[in-house]
């Protein structure tokens, strides 16, 4: 699969240097963010999503809560406020997200 | 504006404090989904007998049909309750360390989500006991 940001809520699967709205669209307004992880393979504290906005501020910083081996876990982020873009820099093996905005 | 709603005849006789936080979370899940939400049992209905969770004010029945999206209804009230991982059991849902929820009776007529403490576990938890964050 790819990211796919084309419908709410945006699904996310890649992670990458670049801002995911295009230059012009800085602002958006995230509700709430879920971090999925279905593999269960990492050990506690293992860092499983790392969110920024487009100058470097970080929004989130998702850790493992769950020994590895469980059957995975959410992890759901309530911001409801308005972010300057929001780039995903880091996604470990197994971790998706779900990014709900306005 | 997103609500909760209560479908004629549900009684509220007792609400525990898992109730309560069960509660506040369905609350936020519709202001979060932008969802209205209807409870369609509460401490009513004959359930498994006394000692069913919902005669204790700590279970509540949440109508599921106008969901389109009901995995994500299900994460999202868990999530604020802790950090939902998927139940054991094969019956599907999830679970925190102190509550559960799920897709109750899927794909027939009396569909509904359910949500209730979770078995076994005492909340608000007593201190000085293990934590069951950790062994999950």
């Amino acid at each position: 699969m790819a990211n796919d940001i084309s419908a709410r809520s945006w699904f996310i699967d890649t992670a990458g240097a670049g801002t995911l709205l295009g230059v012009g669209n800085n602002q958006v307004f995230v509700k709430f963010i879920e971090v999925l992880n279905t593999d269960g393979a990492h050990a506690t504290g293992t860092v499983l999503a790392v969110i920024t906005d487009k100058n470097g501020k970080e929004i989130i910083r998702a850790l493992s809560q769950f020994a590895a081996n469980t059957a995975g876990e959410v992890q759901t982020y309530n911001l409801e406020n308005w972010f300057e873009n929001i780039i995903v820099s880091t996604l470990s093996t197994g971790t998706t997200l779900r990014i709900h905005i306005k | 504006m997103n609500v909760v709603r209560v479908k004629d005849g549900v009684e509220f006789t007792t609400i525990s404090p898992a109730g309560f936080r069960l509660l506040g979370a369905i609350d936020k899940t519709a202001t979060l989904l932008g969802l209205d939400l209807m409870i369609t049992s509460a401490c009513d209905g004959a359930h498994s007998g006394a000692d069913d969770p919902h005669h204790l004010g700590e279970a509540y029945d949440v109508r599921s049909r106008d969901v389109a999206d009901k995995d994500l209804l299900l994460r999202t009230v868990l999530s604020q309750l802790g950090t939902p991982i998927p139940a054991s059991g094969g019956g599907g849902g999830y679970v925190t360390a102190y509550f559960f929820g799920w897709l109750e009776d899927a794909g027939r007529e009396n569909e509904h989500f359910h949500f209730q403490r979770r078995r076994g576990m005492t909340y608000p938890p007593i201190l000085g006991t293990s934590n069951p964050e950790v062994t999950t």
